[in-house]
Order: C-alpha cells, then sequence, then structure tokens
C-alpha cells in the first residue's frame, strides 16, 4: 500500500471517528517517507504519546503501522482548540517536539494552527516555514533525514530507560511477529494488545532510569529491583505478562553497559553477576521456562546470560540494520524459545528452528512471511525471541549502531 | 473525459491535500485553491492542477483543493485520483 493511499485510509477512519463527539489526535513522525518506518521514528512517536497522556483526559486510543509509519490516534474529551494548544505547545517545547506531528480533528475537519493564532511550524534546518522548505526542496534528502535520525538518537541515548524503551519499541512495531502482539494485531493472544505493551512500557521506561551504581554490582539487589519493576508492570497491565523475559535481560544488559565500557568486560561482567542465577536451577517450584530447560537440554535464555549474552553482543548486533526478517530467522533458528515451547512441543520448536536456518542458508527471507503465517495459524508465540529482539536493539542504539 | 458524478480524493493531514471535484456542465473550468503557502506558491499549484486536467483533456470541471502543504507530485496524485472517482 502506498502511502497516499495510507493516508487516505486514515483520514476515512478518522471522519468515521469523528462523527462521535469526541476530539481526535493523531501523533505520527514528522520525517521523510523513507525514514518514517526506521524504529528511532517510532520511538519518537511513542515519546510524544507518553507525554501527551499526561496533559490530556484520554477516552479511546488507536494505532495503526503502514507506509507513513507508525501512526497513534488519541480521543479526547477535551475541545478542538484547547487539545490543538496542548498539542502544538508539545511540539514547540518538548526537545522531540519537532520529530513530531500532532494532528488535531473535530467535527471531521483539522484544527490549524492559524485558527488559534499561532504562527505555522518553522523547518528545523533554517527557520524558515517549514511548508515553503517543504514545498520548495530548500534542503537535500539526506540532510533532512540525517537531522531526524540524529535528533532522535541523541534524545534516546541520554538515559538508559529510553533507550531500552527504544529496543522494546522496535520489536513492538515489527512488521511480522510471529505470534506476539504487534501494532495491527495482537498476534495469538487474545488478552492483550499494544496498548497494554505501550503502558507496560511506559512504567519500565521510567523505572529503568532508576537502576544505580549500587544494584549493578549486586545480584541480589539487582533481582530485588527486577521484581520491583515485575510489580509495576503488572499493575499497569491488570496482571498481564508483557515484557517479564524482557525485564531480565535488560537488567543484566544495562548493568553491565553503566559497569563496564568495552564489549568483552560487558560480557565478563554479566557472566559474574549471573553465576548467581543458576541457583535458580535448583530451585522449586519452576517457572515454566526453568522446567523447559530441565527436562528438555534446550539453550534457554536463561542460558545466555550465563553465557554473558555473548551471542547477542558478538553475532546478532553487528548485524541489525542489514533486515529484520534476517535478523528474525537468526534469532528463531538460534534460541529455545521457551514461549513456544509452552504452546506446542519439542518437535514443533524444532521444526521451526529448522525452517528459519533453511530460509537462512537460502537467503530466501521473502519467504519469512509464511513462517510468520504458520506461528499465527498454529497458535504459536515467539515471545523469547521478541525480548532478544528488543535487547540487540538496546545494545545496538549504545553501541553507535543504529 | 467528463467529470460525472462529484468525487473527493486526499487528507488534510500535514503534507498532503484534499480534492473535490464536481460536474460542471458547459461551464468551463472552475478553481478554488486555499493553501498554507497560497501567497508564494500559489499559481505554481494550480499550473500544476491545469496540468493534469489537460491531460485528462476535461474542459468542464469545478475543483476545490485544499493544500496542507503537499508536494507537487503529491498534488498530482490526488487531482488525478479524484477524476478518475468522477466518472
Amino acid at each position: 500500500m502506498s502511502i497516499l493511499e495510507a493516508r487516505e485510509r486514515r483520514g476515512l477512519r478518522m471522519k468515521a471517528l469523528a462523527s462521535s463527539s469526541l476530539t481526535w489526535i493523531t501523533i505520527k513522525a514528522n520525517a521523510i517517507s523513507s525514514i518514517r518506518l526506521h524504529p528511532l521514528m517510532s520511538s519518537m512517536v511513542v515519546i510524544a504519546y507518553d507525554e501527551l497522556l499526561s496533559t490530556i483526559p484520554l477516552s479511546k486510543q488507536e494505532a495503526t503501522l503502514d507506509a507513513e509509519g507508525l501512526v497513534i490516534y488519541v480521543a479526547t474529551t477535551l475541545s478542538g482548540k484547547e487539545a490543538k494548544k496542548r498539542c502544538v505547545s508539545l511540539e514547540e517545547n518538548h526537545p522531540i517536539g519537532r520529530l513530531v506531528d500532532l494532528d488535531v480533528f473535530e467535527g471531521g475537519s483539522s484544527i490549524s494552527r492559524s485558527e488559534l493564532g499561532i504562527a505555522p511550524r518553522l523547518c528545523f534546518l533554517c527557520e524558515q516555514m517549514a511548508a515553503q522548505c517543504v514545498r520548495s526542496k530548500t534542503h537535500d534528502i539526506s540532510v533532512i533525514e540525517a537531522y531526524s535520525l540524529n535528533e532522535a538518537r541523541d534524545y534516546l541515548l541520554k538515559t538508559q530507560g529510553r533507550s531500552a524503551m527504544f529496543g522494546m519499541v522496535a520489536e513492538l512495531t515489527r512488521l511480522r511477529t510471529y505470534g506476539c502482539v504487534g501494532v495491527m494485531h495482537s498476534g495469538v493472544h487474545v488478552d492483550m494488545d499494544f496498548f497494554t505493551y505501550l503502558a507496560s512500557m511506559r512504567v519500565l521506561w521510567h523505572q529503568f532510569d532508576l537502576i544505580n551504581h549500587q544494584m549493578t554490582g549486586n545480584f541480589t539487589q539487582l533481582r530485588a529491583f527486577g521484581q520491583r519493576i515485575e510489580a509495576h508492570m503488572f499493575e499497569a497491565t491488570y496482571g498481564k505478562n508483557t515484557h517479564k523475559g524482557a525485564i531480565f535481560l535488560f537488567l543484566f544488559a544495562i548493568s553491565a553497559d553503566m559497569a563496564k565500557k568495552s564489549i568483552q568486560k560487558r560480557i565478563e561482567h554479566i557472566r559474574w553477576l549471573a553465576s548467581e542465577v543458576k541457583k535458580d536451577f535448583d530451585q522449586t517450584p519452576l517457572t515454566y521456562g526453568l522446567f523447559a530447560s530441565k527436562s528438555y537440554s534446550i539453550v534457554s535464555i536463561r542460558h545466555l546470560v550465563l553465557d554473558g549474552l555473548s551471542w547477542v553482543y558478538q553475532t546478532l548486533v553487528p548485524m541489525i540494520g542489514v533486515s529484520e526478517d534476517e535478523l528474525m530467522a537468526n534469532i528463531i533458528s538460534c534460541i529455545d524459545d521457551t514461549t513456544t515451547l509452552k504452546r506446542s512441543d519439542l518437535a514443533t520448536l524444532r521444526f521451526l528452528q529448522s525452517w528459519a536456518k533453511e530460509l537462512l542458508s537460502r537467503r530466501e527471507y521473502d519467504s519469512m512471511k509464511e513462517l510468520d503465517d504458520y506461528y499465527m495459524k498454529h497458535r504459536l508465540s515467539s515471545g523469547g525471541c521478541a525480548d532478544i529482539y528488543a535487547l540487540a536493539y538496546y545494545i545496538a542504539l549504545r553501541e553507535g549502531k543504529v | 473525459m467528463i467529470v460525472s458524478k462529484p468525487a473527493v480524493a486526499g487528507t488534510l493531514e500535514s503534507n498532503d491535500c484534499y480534492v473535490t471535484v464536481l460536474p460542471n456542465h458547459s461551464s468551463g473550468i472552475q478553481l478554488v485553491i486555499r493553501s498554507i503557502v497560497m501567497q508564494k506558491y500559489g499559481h505554481l499549484i494550480e499550473k500544476t492542477i491545469r496540468e493534469v486536467l489537460e491531460e485528462y483533456q476535461i474542459e468542464h470541471v469545478s475543483l476545490t483543493l485544499e493544500d496542507k502543504g503537499a508536494l507537487d507530485f503529491t498534488i498530482k496524485a490526488r487531482v488525478k485520483t479524484a477524476l478518475e472517482r468522477s466518472v
């Protein structure tokens, strides 16, 4: 579907929505089309959504992912003009305000800045009126592209929580989800959707920012903190497990990031911290992941952590930026995903892995669509792989590879 | 080509435009353009619209275009789609 078709389809949807008495706000990336689907830009949309929710009363929400990138729709009981005022304030005053576009619709038509007597948006490169720069093609596309990506990257790198959020957004906005929750559908999950994940992420990213140096060298403290984050997650999702695996992984990676500079030292730091995890294997009662690792002799995410996440640092991260499909084929073929196992059996897991491996060896990444369909059709989920995907993106961002 | 029924294309989002076409039986071409960059680029937008109308050999139409900062190719595509929907 082309960008114009996507936009028109969304316009029709907005019209239908606007027939209600609510005011609708669309949040999308203010970026040129070539980078609208970039996870850096999707993260900007999520940040604007997070900010907006703290200033407006929310009634309803929807989201789409297409040629226009991630778009979140928020309905509010505020009047159109009041909503527009708050949106303009965000666009003008927030550090990433220039990277997002907040359009306000009331009764089917959009409310313009001029109706409120507010000046039109300025170009972020030359401070001329943005619409004029667009029209006269004043700036080279590569310069505009680089500006948007750099600004987004800088903002996300400022704190570890934001960087982790970026990883989770990259995962959540994948075009194929292999049974997991995505933007356009909930995969095989009936009890949660995109917004359950957003709610969870909003809590997580602010919590990850609270990790301090004392925790990074002390597994007991780190674990206690992890349990606290988990409790917050369950509270935000009304008891749904959205990111338990991700929390576990991110705690190690963030700690290593804070404690050590080189990749090798980080890997060693995680190995040292994780040596305590070994004790988990003897504890009862077992979580499903532990049960599976014990009963089937599989390589679970716990084993990856025991090995300092070296496979993620050394093999996966360098692959980022190649293709989403290739990265997923690698993860699926190498990780014994206990989430998949829980919904099937070892034979099915091995079948999926050899399928992914075959596509990798033949470099037939287009066929990943069939693998994705298989997960959906057989009600399988790849939640463990998704967590690794998110982690790889987090590390790649921190390493300057995104 | 003859515009025989009302049709629309596009949206009112930033960098897009919303085109409405109506039959205008033997009354020639009537254009209404509203744009956030009207002063500077209004004449170029009109030129783009007229080029499409010429391409489709349309002699009678009432066309309204509400521009939100669309580029020429977007304007062209939206006008074409509206016209194709009006047959």
